[in-house]
């Protein structure tokens, strides 16, 4: 088994620091909003990139499959990721 | 009353009507049809990013 | 069917993600043969056009911008109801075009996924293939094709490729019937997640194998400026400066046309009074008619540019930016992310800006939406703001190069959106209490603006603009011309010396500035003026605030028939041959005492008024319809005046305190 890589964390998507990218482990609780964002792609499995913040600090913008979303950090809660 | 003024004041009713009659349409429920300001048209700037949920 | 696979009117539907180039297809497959309406009762846009094929026009539907087909927004159902062929008034679609843009094609193909399962015969339209070549990736078009068991065909909508291939592929397809080239009824342990993952595994499988992707080239060009325009400390200053510039660039442009309007109109009116037999006849033409509706149609060129402007940020993709760069702010007050887009059309008129809040489901949220909508400075304060401007501070600049009147303007709109901020901080606070409302939304890349749509988007506006000078406006200025006509005044005595006739015709009616004062909108104006006093206003400017209450433009209709009437003599002392213009007639506007009734501070005081008021009766109408409660238009109406007065008292006295004239 080999050991796993030091950095290799679990947090929610919203803790990532900017310019990372991280693979989502799971996108968790039932709302419209979470099922939207598992529609445009954020699944388990798939990676993604933390681009930037906005002022203030939110929202983040993430790349992911190709092109850029935007949410707060809020709803980036609910995206539990692998970095 | 001279013709100029027999016109004039068909004129300025028409005017007020035409106004009256379009502010009551606009506080009645819009029709099926479009939801279309008479005034200001359609649409606005198209919302084309905000994901709808 | 016919052998050659058509029938009398075929109909095909346009589904796809917004922003995947949708729009553009439709527009250049129908050209200008299309129609714009709503669905009934509700705000989803429903579009159709006539596209000529071989043997006739097949009718296209342009579907709403979809992620997803499942139903959860009212986009989603109204397309599915078209698609199902349940939508009232909408047949049944023989094919569906899906268009997927190729720089995003995974997450364009989900709908596709589940396009294929609603029994309909679907052709893959791939658009932006450019771009996806140009950033040197590679797709294997017909393995893309076999996989999906659909045509794919690359289109161009500039340069028409793939047009004839588009039909060929629609006509074999409605031949050959719907065929779905996977199922996900198979998965049963999550339900609906598990479908989601089914379809994404089916697309990235795909993907793998028909697209290479070259990773340097992913940096793309539109990353490089979003490093710059979105930059946490600068974004914002790049925003402010931007409009800067776009207020900058309306006034200084529009300033020559406007001048040139403006005379022509004046000649015009001076013509009327010419040839027209003396009498009120003549009197309602020239100074009702085009005073009124020519000292708005004066504004055209600004009006033409300003909708230049939001075009041209709408297409390239900076507005979402911009909603990226502001939502903090907008969320810190509790509004919603989908208030941006209202919001932002507002400023163009906030009456569609009002009805597109429709897509809000939460009620609360959605009223605090529409009672500060208003706030944001719409198009008919244009003319306000720069007649006040160009009175008392053309030619000003600041730090040397900046306009004071782009400055001001800038001012002027800034002002509407912070107040409409802390109202809505206000609101969410008290009586709208609600939960903050979620907020996701898709940066597209930027792209140069389509010429076409920012032409067809700036005339439609121009055109709407002149629409209502010429209705609503016109016979407000007919009505208002009544009002300052009407009763009227004998002339005065006749001098000693003179008989009857020399004296009528030296003074055919009486002195202009006694018509106008014991008129009945003299009456009206002196009605209120001890409210406006403490805002420096006469009864003039009274006047002219009651009747912007119809329209804010109408300002300016009311000030140029005000100081128009009966004004054979001109006011400017050049011998009475070319009317004043109305600028001059403001400038050089006296009390009875002989003060000036304007000075700077007064246009500015009046500027900040029309901010804040709340002076359109189409919207509170509007307001009215949509909120289904006096109670709460009539709220709106009457915190937006007192703000109104309070802003301007402040802003006249407290200017006064410190010294400005």
């Amino acid at each position: 088994m080999s050991p796993s890589k030091p950095d290799n964390k679990v947090a929610t998507l919203g803790k990532v620091p900017v310019g990372s990218s991280a693979r989502v482990v799971s996108v968790n609780g039932n709302s419209r909003i979470t099922k939207r964002l598992m529609e445009m792609g954020v699944i388990p499995g798939v990676s993604l990139k933390v681009v930037k913040t906005a002022p203030f600090g939110d929202p983040i913008e993430v790349k992911v499959r190709g092109y850029s979303l935007a949410m707060r950090k809020n709803e980036a809660d609910s995206i539990e990721v692998s970095f | 009353m001279t013709f100029q003024e027999i016109i004039v004041g068909v004129i300025i009713l028409l005017a007020g009507v035409y106004a009256g009659v379009v502010v009551w349409k606009k506080t009645r429920t819009f029709s099926p049809k479009s939801g279309c300001d008479a005034d200001c048209g359609c649409g606005g700037i198209k919302d084309k990013t905000s994901v709808k949920i | 069917m016919k052998p050659n696979g058509y029938k009398s009117q075929l109909t095909i539907a346009l589904a796809g993600n917004p922003n995947a180039g949708k729009t553009t297809l439709f527009n250049s497959l129908t050209g200008l043969k299309q129609k714009v309406a709503n669905y009934p009762g509700v705000t989803v846009e429903r579009k159709h056009g006539a596209w000529k094929l071989e043997n006739g026009h097949a009718n296209l539907i342009d579907l709403p911008g979809l992620y997803s087909l499942d139903a959860t927004s009212l986009d989603e159902q109204i397309a599915r109801d078209v698609i199902t062929g349940t939508q009232a008034g909408v047949p049944k679609p023989d094919a569906v075009i899906a268009v997927v843009d190729a720089t995003n094609l995974e997450r364009n193909l989900y709908l596709v996924t589940q396009l294929f399962e609603f029994d309909v015969p679907v052709v893959i339209a791939l658009t932006m293939i450019d771009a996806f070549e140009k950033q040197k990736h590679e797709i294997d078009i017909t393995k893309l094709s076999e996989l999906l068991k659909a045509p794919v065909v690359a289109v161009n909508a500039k340069t028409g490729r793939g047009k004839r291939e588009l039909i060929d592929n629609l006509s074999s397809v409605i031949e050959r019937g719907p065929v779905v080239p996977f199922e996900t009824n198979g998965h049963v342990d999550d339900g609906a997640n598990a479908k989601i993952f089914a379809r994404y595994n089916f697309i990235s499988d795909i993907v793998q194998q028909t697209v290479k992707h070259n990773d340097r080239e992913r940096h793309r060009f539109s990353d490089k400026i979003d490093r710059v325009l979105t930059h946490k400390f600068f974004g914002l200053l790049i925003l402010v400066s931007i409009l800067l510039l776009v207020f900058q660039a309306i006034f200084s442009w529009a300033s020559l046309p406007m001048d040139l309007l403006d005379k022509g109109f004046g000649a015009l009116g001076d013509l009327v009074k010419a040839e027209l037999p003396h009498g009120v006849l003549a009197d309602l033409i020239a100074d009702g008619v085009i005073a009124g509706v020519g000292g708005v149609m004066v504004f055209l060129p600004q009006i033409l540019l300003l909708f230049l402007f939001i075009s041209i940020l709408e297409d390239t993709g900076y507005l979402a930016r911009a909603a990226f760069l502001l939502d903090k702010l907008m969320s810190r007050v509790g509004l919603h992310g989908k208030a941006f887009l209202p919001l932002m059309s507002s400023f163009a008129c906030a009456i569609p800006g009002i009805m597109a809040t429709r897509t809000i489901e939460s009620r609360r949220d959605r009223f605090a939406t529409i009672l500060i909508a208003p706030l944001m400075s719409c198009s008919a304060r244009l003319p306000v703001y720069t007649l006040m401007i160009a009175a008392f501070f053309a030619g000003q600049t600041v730090f040397g190069f900046l306009s004071l009147g782009a400055v001001l303007m800038l001012a002027m709109y800034s002002l509407g959106i912070c107040v409409a901020i802390i109202v809505a901080f206000i609101l969410k606070r008290t009586l709208l209490k609600a939960p903050p409302p979620p907020f996701v939304m898709e940066l597209p890349p930027y792209r140069l603006p389509n010429v076409r749509t920012v032409f067809q988007n700036m005339l439609t506006r121009a055109w709407l603009f002149v629409k209502r000078a010429g209705t609503v406006i016109l016979a407000i200025s007919i009505i208002l011309w009544a009002l300052t006509y009407f009763p009227r005044q004998v002339p005065d005595p006749v001098a000693p010396g003179q008989n009857a006739e020399q004296a009528a015709a030296e003074q055919p009616s009486a002195n202009p500035s006694d018509q106008i004062q014991h008129s009945f909108a003299g009456m009206l104006g002196h009605g209120i003026e001890p409210v406006i006093r403490p805002l420096g206003f006469d009864w003039k400017i009274g006047v002219a605030l009651i009747a912007s209450f119809a329209a804010r433009e109408v300002l300016v209709s009311t000030l140029s028939i005000i100081y128009n009437v009966g004004d054979d003599d001109s006011a400017s002392g050049k011998g009475g041959d070319a009317s004043p213009t109305l600028i001059s007639a403001i400038r050089d506007a006296k009390h009875d005492d002989g003060t000036p009734a304007w000075t700077p501070l007064t246009a500015v005081t009046l500027m900040v008024f029309f901010v804040l008021a709340m002076q359109c009766m189409s919207t509170v109408a509007v307001v009215r319809r949509e909120t289904n409660s006096w109670r709460w238009t009539l709220f709106m109406i009457g915190y937006m005046t007192g703000l109104a007065w309070i802003a301007a008292f402040v802003t006249y006295q407290g200017g006064k305190l410190l010294g400005f004239v």
